[in-house]
């Protein structure tokens, strides 16, 4: 809501010292944001007068323009002024800028010479005094309403210098819409006098056998409407020029008189109204739902299709009107109107707000009526209204009717100790009972409770809340008490610890974490080459995304983070190591129940409410390539063994058991990938991706990466449980296996580690041996185990026994056999 | 009286004891300094030899000349000591030197990893929340619409649940979400649990933005939950109050405005007060908060008469712009590893 201070201080009696600042800083304490402060005119200094053109002579150029050389007369002496308009005639009086002015732009007036003539001054159009874009030729006096005598200071009469303020209305608070709205508030928060505008309307309904009949038709569009009709109307009366400038500055266009009338009320009261031209009606008017396939202009011109939920005025021939919205072209006020009806209504907001959002066609009037409108507005405005044409066109209302559905009474009980229990703070009976009567509530003090009626325009006061609310704001917020609430039992969330862990983990491994959208499409899977038919193409869908290609939830981070790797590549970063931690989002989605609010939903209710959502796991997963730089500056590549000690780690830092086990996954390396395992279970994997996945970002570069089901990975994990270690001597044995190629280093490892004995303290990777003298795709895998009791000194016999065993085990199930024994 | 050899004369092992300190002077290396002690107080050495000879003398000189020696020794040893400590120093000074490295050499080599800033501004918020005693909460991403808005007092025909704002699942009579707030969480911690509650809860929401400097349709939120016997917004402007300071310094503040939130009321903006803003310190906006509106503790089954609750949120990508001087939100999502590598693990 925008409005010059001038006006606010024609309602409120504002002390001089006050500035708009002042008022601002009020505003926003009172809950309305100030968006920005306008000092129109304070770039303009006189003398700017009001002359009159005695003569002038056309004088066409060289240059293609004709320019009058005219003869103004300023009040003291009749100057020769050189201008390019052509939109006047002699006898006009206009406003001239003297030498020694300034205009808008440091634009400074001076005599000069130009077109063969000495300009001795300026004839001013309406941009070129700040007021406005018109353009199109210079201010004629007379067209705006205005007469002066010659000499007077143009300034001042135009009203050139104003502050202008603008806030924004929060949704509840659709009463302050209006000068009317904030003069209230100004006042109740200042104790400068104010009274209401309404107070001074007399709204007779006078009823009158030629007065256009209405009707209600759907009483779920609006509860109240009024009628009145206007006679003898001067189609071509200015509107006043004070009232042309309050609407310009409130940020709408003067139009025509009915109309600028229309919109005065509106940001006087707050009451949107519409005037039809009354002779291009069809019979009478109706508030209703739109038919089906009909259609409605709008006053822009634009042909609407209807829907069955929007609201329309409608005469018998059909639509009108877009009901609370815009007006119909066909009803529209012109030059030749010359009876009005004149329609005020109270539309319901949100039937007001679902037609003018579904024709996306937000209005001065929709604004108002999505916020709520004082339904007691419309007989008085509309009075208003038609007295200010009546008194300036010198019209006449015929006769006025009023169709009201319902009238609520707002009267409620508040118990005395509501704003200690809500806002914490201490307001005396009396302050409370100022603060309510402040915003127009009428209050009695009972013995243990307020009883307050509500007025019309404040709807939005129901509960105990709302008026602790404005109490809290009627004093300011900063009135409120500052205290600690109870210390409660939280604590450790160790799903959240072990996040923390493993993620700076990473970062510690020289990884760099990112969050990727978790957006989507079937292109992100075929360049990872990842088949058709796999379940991670399976996505759910985003009714509405943002881009139509990347339109389903993430089955995977890595689509996301090779997108980044890419990102990356193009800004020549060509060493990315980065994870990311994320929901990924599976499976069936069922339909959420919705209910009532009015009760609480029940526990089989509740059950389906949070199953609805499906299974969003969190997954965990990195993507690197290029160079890693590690201590002392030596430079190593990623590689299938980095990414894969580094998921090694990550398990041994969480405290979770996991093994690997070589296997095929796309996108990974069909033979370079392995599966993660906890306990019996596929989590992830990991590896190096498939060449297709570098050829697709265009570079020869290995890349290698890991995925894994973080909340798998940590379910059940417990912080760590140490085991005694022996201080007993130990013996390290070497043991070395020739096995197939087809047989992992890991299969040995993890044989040798889950081996039924408690001698096995630790065991280790020794060498890989391939070549002479061991046969073609075989290979020699030593690993190495140290072998210690718990509770004795072991012998030789306890190493060899051990070895035997574990190499026959080997043979069985790897079909392992010894290479030699060292 | 017998005379004294010419040798053992005091003018001799002056002499001596002279030529010796003379050569100790110009040993230029610890190598020379060596050659001149083994000639000077060696076996072979004069003074050695002299030595040898006091047992041949009469008692009368005996006493005498052992003591010259003695003395010349000493004098001999002294610099002899001196001279090596020196030579010892130079020594040192020039292995040291050959070791000379460019030691900023090493400011240019190790990649480092780093944490996302508003991963890391979330745990922070995290810690700051168990510091006071409260639990952590999150919920799913893809949530139940009546979870995100019918529990909250969001009413059907709100323009927030249009599709111009918020992302919806499958088609229309799914009435699933991506999530535009973290507040459904706080519905389901009452749904499923009884007051005293006090919960944080970050995470990742949805609105249908398109990115900018200043917009993400994804981005992260933390909000806060209390609800118990008797809070009241004064319960609430001390938990802001320290909340700020917590993340902002000691000298952080905040500042309730009046403002609409249809699951609060009454409702108020989030100013904070930002001593090291660019341009100097001022109120910048940063969340919304409120008592919780009585009709969402209704929905979600507490008695309103018995308890009240007060809520707040903050956008973290905002905080963290704050904090950390980022001025274009694309920055934020873009995963540009120059970004975040300034971050490090685990920076304040």
């Amino acid at each position: 809501m925008k409005f010059p201070l001038s006006w606010l201080k024609s309602e409120v009696e504002i002390p001089q010292h006050i500035t708009a600042e002042d008022v601002g800083q009020l505003l926003t304490g009172l809950g309305f944001e100030v968006e920005s402060i306008e000092y129109l005119g304070r770039d303009i200094t006189g003398p700017v007068v009001v002359g009159k053109v005695v003569s002038f002579i056309e004088e066409p150029q060289s240059n293609g323009k004709t320019i009058r050389w005219c003869q103004v007369d300023d009040g003291t002496q009749v100057r020769g002024i050189v201008c390019g308009a052509h939109n006047f005639i002699e006898g006009d009086l206009v406003v001239v800028a003297l030498p020694g002015a300034t205009l808008p732009g440091n634009f400074s007036i001076s005599a000069r010479a130009t077109y063969g003539h000495t300009s001795d001054g300026m004839i001013c159009s309406a941009r070129e005094l700040g007021l406005g874009d018109d353009h199109d030729g210079i201010i004629r006096l007379a067209l705006l309403g205005l007469d002066a005598p010659l000499g007077a200071d143009a300034l001042e009469l135009l009203q050139v210098a104003d502050d202008v303020i603008d806030i924004s209305v929060l949704p509840d608070r659709g009463y302050a819409m209006s000068l009317r709205g904030i003069g209230r508030e100004v006042s109740a928060a200042t104790s400068w006098a104010w009274i209401d505008p309404v107070s001074r309307i007399s709204s007779v309904l006078q009823q009158n056998k030629q007065s256009i009949s209405v009707s209600i038709d759907d009483e779920n569009a609006a509860d109240r409407i009024v009628v009145r009709t206007i006679e003898g109307y001067q189609p071509d009366t200015p509107t006043p020029y004070w009232m042309q400038r309050r609407i310009q500055l409130c940020g709408m266009r003067p139009v025509s008189l009915a109309v600028d009338v229309t919109n005065y009320v509106m940001l006087e009261l707050g009451q949107p109204l519409h005037a039809f031209d009354a002779d291009k009606l069809s019979g009478s008017i109706h508030v209703r739902s739109a038919f089906q396939d009909t259609k409605l202009t709008t006053l822009d011109n634009v042909a609407r299709d209807l829907h069955p939920n929007d609201i329309v005025i409608a005469d018998d021939s059909g639509p009108i009107g877009l009901a609370g919205t815009m007006g119909g072209a066909s009803t529209e006020i012109s030059e030749t109107t010359k009876r009005i009806a004149l329609e005020a209504a109270h539309f319901f907001p949100h039937r007001v707000a679902t037609t003018s959002r579904r024709h996306k066609l937000g209005s001065e009037a929709s604004r108002r009526f999505e916020r709520g409108v004082d339904p007691e507005l419309a007989p008085i405005a509309s009075a208003r209204a038609s007295q200010l044409i009546s008194e300036i066109s010198g019209a006449t209302e015929i006769g006025a009717v009023e169709v009201k559905t319902s009238k609520v009474k707002h009267e409620v009980s508040l118990r005395k100790n509501f704003a200690i229990r809500i806002i914490g703070s201490q307001y005396s009976d009396a302050e409370i009972e100022t603060a309510l009567q402040g915003l127009g509530c009428k209050v009695k003090i009972q013995k243990d409770e307020f009883k307050i009626s509500i007025p019309s325009w404040r709807p939005d006061l129901v509960s105990e809340n709302d008026f602790a609310e404005e109490v809290a704001r009627f004093y300011g917020y900063q009135r409120i008490g500052i205290n600690q609430p109870p210390a409660a039992f939280g604590g450790r969330n160790l799903p959240l610890e072990q996040r923390r862990r493993a993620l700076n983990h990473l970062a510690q491994q020289g990884l760099v974490e990112v969050l990727n959208y978790p957006f989507v499409g079937d292109l992100d899977f075929d360049r990872l080459g990842i088949s058709q038919g796999d379940s991670r193409r399976n996505l759910i869908q985003i009714a509405n995304p943002l881009n139509a290609e990347q339109s389903g939830l993430r089955t995977s981070l890595l689509p996301g983070l090779l997108s980044t790797v890419e990102r990356n590549f193009g800004r020549g970063n060509l060493d990315v190591p980065i994870f990311e931690f994320g929901t990924v989002f599976f499976g069936e989605i069922s339909t959420a129940p919705i209910f009532s609010i009015e009760r609480k939903p029940s526990v089989a209710e509740i059950e389906k409410l949070f199953a609805s959502v499906g299974n969003q796991p969190r997954y965990l997963a990195a993507v690197a390539t290029g160079s890693r730089v590690g201590e002392a500056g030596s430079e190593t590549e990623w590689t299938w063994k980095s990414v894969v000690s580094l998921v090694k780690n990550l398990g041994t830092i969480l405290g979770v058991d996991i093994a690997f086990l070589q296997q095929e996954w796309e996108p990974w390396h069909p033979g370079r990938s392995a599966a993660i395992i906890k306990n019996e279970k596929v989590i992830g994997f990991v590896g190096e991706l498939h060449p297709v996945v570098s050829k697709s970002l265009a570079t020869t570069q290995r890349i290698v990466a890991f995925e894994l089901d973080f909340d798998a990975l940590i379910e059940g994990a417990r912080v760590v449980q140490v085991k005694r270690q022996s201080n007993m001597p130990f013996i390290e044995i070497d043991v070395s296996l020739i096995v197939e190629e087809t047989v992992t280093a890991g299969d040995l490892l993890r044989l040798a580690e889950t081996f039924d004995t408690d001698l096995i303290e630790s065991v280790s990777l020794n060498s890989i041996y391939r070549g002479k003298p061991i046969e073609d795709g075989k290979k020699s895998i030593t690993i190495s185990l140290l072998l210690r009791s718990m509770d004795r000194t072991l012998r030789e016999s306890d190493a060899v026994e051990l070895r035997t065993r574990f190499v026959e085990a080997a043979k069985v199930k790897f079909g392992a056999f010894m290479r030699d024994v060292k | 009286m017998s005379a004294l050899p010419n040798e053992l004369q005091a003018a001799a092992i002056d002499a001596t004891t002279k030529s010796a300190l003379d050569e100790i002077a110009k040993a230029s290396n610890l190598e020379e300094l060596k050659e001149v002690k083994l000639r000077h107080v060696g076996d072979k050495s004069a003074i050695a030899l002299a030595n040898r000879q006091i047992g041949t003398l009469s008692a009368e000189h005996k006493g005498e000349v052992g003591a010259r020696i003695g003395k010349a020794r000493q004098i001999i040893n002294q610099a002899f000591d001196e001279r090596e400590k020196v030579l010892d120093r130079i020594a040192l000074n020039q292995a040291l030197e050959t070791e000379r490295v460019d030691i900023t050499e090493a400011l240019f080599s190790p990649l480092a990893g780093a944490r996302h800033p508003i991963s890391m501004i979330s745990e922070r918020v995290a810690d700051v929340f168990t510091a006071m005693g409260w639990e952590i909460k999150e919920g799913p991403e893809l949530e139940a619409e009546w979870l995100n808005f019918d529990a909250l007092n969001i009413p059907d025909n709100h323009p927030a649940r249009s599709m111009q704002d918020t992302f919806y699942i499958g088609d229309e009579n799914s009435h699933l979400v991506l999530r535009t707030h973290t507040s459904p969480v706080q519905a389901r911690v009452m749904l499923s649990s009884t007051p005293p509650i006090y919960v944080g809860v970050p995470g990742r929401v949805f609105r249908t933005d398109e990115l900018d400097a200043t917009h993400t349709p994804v981005f992260h939120q933390v909000e806060a939950l209390a609800v118990d016997k008797g809070l009241t917004m004064a319960d609430l402007r001390g938990t802001l109050d320290h909340f700020a300071q917590a993340l902002f310094g000691p000298h952080a503040k905040t500042r309730l405005r009046p403002s609409y939130f249809p699951f609060t009321e009454p409702s108020a903006e989030l100013d904070l007060w930002f001593e090291d803003a660019k341009g100097g310190a001022r109120w910048i906006e940063w969340g919304g908060c409120g008592m919780v509106n009585p009709a969402v503790l209704f929905a979600c089954g507490i008695d309103p008469e018995e308890y009240s609750g007060f809520a707040f949120g903050v956008g973290l990508e905002r905080t963290a712009m704050f904090r950390h001087t980022i001025t274009d939100m694309r920055d934020i999502v873009e995963g540009d590893i120059r970004f975040s590598r300034q971050f490090g693990v685990d920076p304040l």
